[in-house]
Formats: C-alpha cells, structure tokens, sequence
C-alpha cells in the first residue's frame, strides 16, 4: 500500500472523481435546446472524459511503474501542510472580513497577520507593509477609479 | 509611400512626442508587472486622458503603455515567479530559475534586449509590409483560427514536465475553467451553479493571480529565508554577455518572427506567441533539457515571441479596421476619438499621422531599451527585498487587482480557490503553465471549431481542405510526432543503463 500511495495514483483517483463527478452534474449545469451534433455540452463532455481517461492511465501508472517515488508523510511535511492551510485560512478570513470592516482596514489587518504569520518583530516591516496598503488604497480607489467597499 | 514616411517622421521629430513615449512607457512597465493590472486597463483608463493631445502625440503614449505594459509582465515573471500578464507567464518557466541561481539581472537584460529587438522588427514589418500582411490574415477563418488554438494548445506537451499525461488533464482542466459562464453561442449558462457572478465566467487575469501569484504564496508559507550569497547582482555570471547576445540573435530574430506573425492575425495574441516562439527555441537547442531549469536561450525566445506582437497587432487595427484583442479594441476607439478613420483609406488621407505612429513604434523601442537599462537596477533590488515583507505587499496588490477587475469580492473568493488548486497540483507534481494554456486558448478553439461546424454543415473535412487549415494541422501533427520521438530518444540511454545494471 505504502508503494502505491504516490503522486500519480492519488492524482489519478482525485481526477476520476473529479471527471466523473462533471460528467454527472454535466446534463442539469448545461440545460441546452440545441439539438445538432456540436452543442454547449460538447466541448466540456470531451475535456471531462479526456481526463477520465488520462486519470485511469495515471491510476494504472501509479500501481504499475516501478519508478513512482512513494508520498512519505513525515512531521516536517504535515508542518508544511498546516502552515500552508493556515495562511489559505488568513486570505479567507480577510474576504469574509472586507463587506464587514471595508477594503482598507481589512487590507491593513491582512498585512499585520500576514507579517505576524512569519515571525516578524521588526517595526519598520509593519509600517512599510501598512504604508504600501495606503499607498495601493490610493491609486486604486483615487486615481483608478475602483470604488472599493467600505465601512 | 516614402513621401507620407518622411512627413510622418517630420511629425514625430518633437520634444512633446517624446516625453509622451516615455512616460508611455513608463506607466506601461508599472501596470505591466504588477498582477492584476493589465495593459488593457491602463490603457482604458489613460486614453481619456489623451483627449486634448495631439493624434500622434496621443497615440505614442498609449502605444507606449501598450509596449512598456507587454515588457513589464516579465519583471515580476522572473523575480518573484508572478507574471504580471500572460504573455510573460512563458518567460517565467526559466526566468524565475535563473533569478533563483543569481542571475536575475542576467534575464532581465536578456528579457529586455529580446523585447527591444522584436519590437523593432515587428514596427519594421508593420511599417513596410502592413497591407499586404493584412490580406493574408484576411484568408483567416473559424478553421483556421480552431487549428491554431489547437497548434497551440499541442504545446502542452512541450511544458507539460515530465508527464504528458498530467500536462494533458492540467490543459483540459484549463480549457475547462474557461468553459464556465454564459455560453457565447448558445447562451446557455454552464456550470455557474445559478450564481450570478459566474455568469461572466472566469476571468483569464483572475486565473493568472490565482494560479501563479497566490499559489506561489502558498508554496512559500514555510520559505522565510533568502540565501542572499544566490543573489549579488555584480557576480560575473549574473551579467549578460556579448558572448550570450550573439549565441541567441538567430533565436530572438526567429522568435521576433513568430511573434508578429501570430500578432497579425486578429485574436490571436501575445500569451500564444509567447509559448509557440518558446517551443520552438527548445525544439532547436542544443541543450532541450536546460529549459525549465533556467535557461537564458527560453527567457530571449518567449520574450522575442511576446514583444513581436506588438507592432503586428497594428496591422489589421491600422489597415482594416480589426481590433486583434481588447486592448487593440479600446486602441482603435483611441484612433476614433481623434479623427482617425482605420482602413484602406487612413493610408492614402492621412498618411503621414499613420507613418508618424509606425515610426513612432520603433522609437518607443528604443526608448524601452534606454528606460529598461535605467531601471532594471532598481527593478532586480527586489530580489534583495526580504520575502517576509514581499508577501504581504504582493498579496494587497493580488486581492486589489483581483477586485478591480469585476468590482466584486467574489473573484478575491475564486483567486483564494485557484491558489489551493494550483498549491494542490504543484503538490502533486503538475506543471501549471499547461492550465493557462487551456483558459487562454480554450475559448479560442470552442468558439472557432463551432463556427466552423456551422460553416461545414458537420463536416470536419472544413479542417482539411482550406490550405492554411491543412498547413497548421500538419505543423501540429509534426510537432507532436517530434516530441514523442525525442521523448523516446531520451529515455532510451537511462533504459539501457538501467539494463546494464
């Protein structure tokens, strides 16, 4: 098991998932009148089943070739994983706080977490990142025209 | 001919003409190299501006940003792995390598001399063979334009790495994405989900900062320190050589080539040329195996092939009429709005405005080349910025471009998604160059291959019997048959070490 736990096998299985759960979901996501042969379904049935095959071929590859590299899970890699999560878990939470805080202030508290999410005790860093998230607010919302939310 | 063309040059011999070219430029890079900026809304936003300056005078400046913004992509390509636009994404695949092993300021020479010298060419071309480039590209139709996307989504297999098979559902997953939305010919939503804002489908600059910018943020979480002994700009291998210069002129002439020949013809676009000119450059190389660990030959071939797009692209605007893209679109409203009339008839009636904007074009290049020099000091000091402090600041510009874009926050939700698909794949070992190559080229292939359905009444001998439609096919099927067996030819001295062993 430990010998076919390696990337081609687990992109294989993500993949045929993945196809199969668009080649499901394809009739009622393109409800189309066209009746020919070429339809709005069409080209995204053909890519679905494209990688349905390649992700069969990637499973076959993942079990059979010998020179598949296993996935060691090791403390160091589950570090990475978290660390990785967690800086999606900051972007996510700075989304979901702009219609509530407006862009700039949200923009601010992400630059803070971001720096606090490496470490930094170095003063100069914050005012720079927090200088740099006034100036970009300025250009974009002042002399771009974008109309940012606010407050 | 040569009476409008000394009256043109005449006309762009001014101080005033000058300074607009610069500051062109200048504004160009910047929007060029930040992601989420595009040259389109720079120059949207500046030709409103340029209402009270004259034709010429209005027109260099925005041809400036449109050069300078094509150049500026490959800045934040190669230092920090986040191409600025799409074009520069195939500068990136060796660009960033190079920036890596401490020769940033080696491939940034190298992007800009290759951009200055296909962008002369092509002006040169658009120049003297404009009307007649664009009777040819007139012979351009629905199969044409379907074999072409085709042609260039086979390059997948070239920048795929090491499994075609992973590149081949890393471009269908592309061409997917761009699938989503309201489709073009039949109106019919798919896979929006019944929310409203997919309805416009996923933007190709979201995907960009999704994909590349904000994956790459991720991959990094754990990178909090720079070997700075990697990156001493004054290191002799750093610089760029007349030795390097001289080795890559037939492969940047080449590239140049290719760029304005793809440029010509409408729809069809920097990000393609930039890839083919690439494929290209590595089918002819002595050393293949370099690209896509940093090899100068690459950074010269894909910014040649990006660069030589833009004097091209003018030829069906100036001689016809035909936008190639958005931004040629918002450029023919530029010529418009000061009495300029695209067509046939702008050459003969004011034929020395027109001579004066394509002379104009080949001194904006040499202006890029002297503002590139200038700047490119300051431009590799990047590298040296901590990457603790980098992130943040690309991450404000990321999300600011990213909202610009729709004035939504539901595409700051998608780049987010993007970014943990992209981290995912990277993960497991995809390349993700093939995935622009789907949103890029995908809408081009559906769209053409429909119509030409269409035109054929079903039949898919449309695809083979007009001559320019038969010769992309051909180039495909060569192209293909050529790596397989290169990739075959490889393998074979590792399959008999291991026999022997």
């Amino acid at each position: 098991m430990k010998r076919i736990m390696n990337t081609n096998f687990v992109s294989g299985i993500i993949f045929l998932i993945v196809s199969i759960g668009v080649l499901v979901l394809l009739p009622a996501q393109i409800d189309t009148m066209e009746n020919g042969p070429i339809t709005a379904q069409t080209i995204p049935g053909l890519l679905a089943k494209v990688v349905l095959v390649c992700s069969i071929y990637l499973i076959g590859q993942g079990i059979f070739d010998k020179k598949n590299k296993p996935i060691i899970i090791t403390s160091h890699n589950i570090k990475r994983e978290l660390r990785s999560t967690l800086m999606v878990a900051i972007y996510a939470a700075y989304a979901v706080l702009i219609p509530l805080t407006g862009f700039l202030i949200a923009s601010l508290l992400l630059a803070i977490g971001l720096l606090a999410f490496y470490k930094i005790k170095i003063w100069y860093y914050y005012a720079i990142a927090c200088s740099i998230v006034l100036l970009v607010y300025f250009v974009f919302e002042k002399l771009l025209f974008v109309k940012f939310p606010g407050l | 001919m040569i009476e409008n063309m000394a009256a043109g040059l005449g006309d762009l011999m001014s101080i005033s003409n000058f300074i607009s070219i610069n500051i062109g430029l200048l504004i160009g890079i910047i929007f060029g190299a930040i992601p989420g900026l595009t040259v389109l809304l720079c120059v949207v936003l500046f030709t409103p501006l340029t209402f009270g300056l004259s034709p010429i005078t209005a027109m260099l400046m925005l041809l400036g940003m449109y050069v300078g913004g094509i150049y500026g992509g490959s800045i934040t390509a190669i230092l920090i792995r986040t191409p600025g636009t799409a074009a520069a994404a195939a500068t990136m695949l060796d660009g960033y390598p190079l920036a890596q092993q401490g020769k940033a300021k080696k491939a940034l020479d190298m992007a800009l001399v290759a951009s200055v010298i296909a962008g002369i060419i092509s002006a040169c071309i658009l120049l003297f063979a404009a009307p007649q480039i664009a009777k040819a590209t007139l012979e351009f139709g629905p199969s044409e334009y379907f074999v072409l996307a085709v042609f260039g989504l086979s390059i997948i297999a070239g920048v795929s790495g090491d499994s075609i098979v992973k590149g081949l559902i890393a471009g269908a997953m592309g061409f997917f994405i761009s699938t989503i939305g309201m489709d073009e010919t039949s109106a019919v939503m798919r896979f929006t989900f019944g929310n409203s804002k997919l309805l416009g489908g996923i933007q190709l600059v979201i995907g960009l900062i999704g994909f590349f910018a904000l994956s790459e943020l991720y991959l990094k979480s754990t990178n909090n320190k720079i070997d700075d002994d990697g990156l001493d700009l004054n290191k002799e291998e750093s610089k760029l050589t007349k030795k390097d210069l001289k080795s890559n002129l037939v492969n940047i002439i080449r590239s140049s080539l290719i760029g304005t020949g793809i440029g010509a013809i409408p729809g069809a676009g920097a990000g393609i040329s930039s890839f083919l000119s690439y494929n290209e450059a590595k089918k002819r190389s002595k050393h293949p195996e370099k690209f896509g660990k940093g090899s100068i030959e690459a950074v010269a071939a894909a910014e040649a092939g990006n660069n030589g797009v833009t004097g091209a692209t003018l030829i069906p605007l100036l001689t016809l009429g035909i936008p190639g893209d958005a931004t040629a679109a918002v450029l023919l409203g530029a010529l418009m709005m000061h009495g300029l009339i695209p067509g046939p008839s702008l050459f003969e009636e004011q034929g020395n405005i027109v001579y004066a904007i394509m002379l104009g074009l080949i001194i904006t290049n040499i202006f890029l080349f002297l503002q590139g020099k200038f700047l490119l000091k300051y431009f590799a000091k990047v590298a040296h910025v901590p990457y603790e402090l980098l992130v943040p600041i690309i991450s404000i510009f990321c999300m600011a471009g990213a909202f610009s874009v729709n004035n939504t926050i539901f595409d700051i939700y998608i780049i987010i998604i993007c970014g943990v698909i992209s981290y995912i794949l990277q993960r497991l070992e995809f390349s993700q160059i093939p995935i622009l190559l789907g949103m890029v080229l995908g809408p081009l292939a559906e769209t053409n291959f429909r119509r030409a359905m269409v035109i054929s009444e079903g039949s898919y001998r449309i695809f083979v019997t007009r001559p320019i439609s038969l010769f992309f096919v051909v180039l495909t099927l060569g192209t293909l048959i050529t790596f397989v067996m290169k990739s075959r030819k490889a393998k074979q001295p590792i399959e008999a070490f291991e026999g022997g062993m």
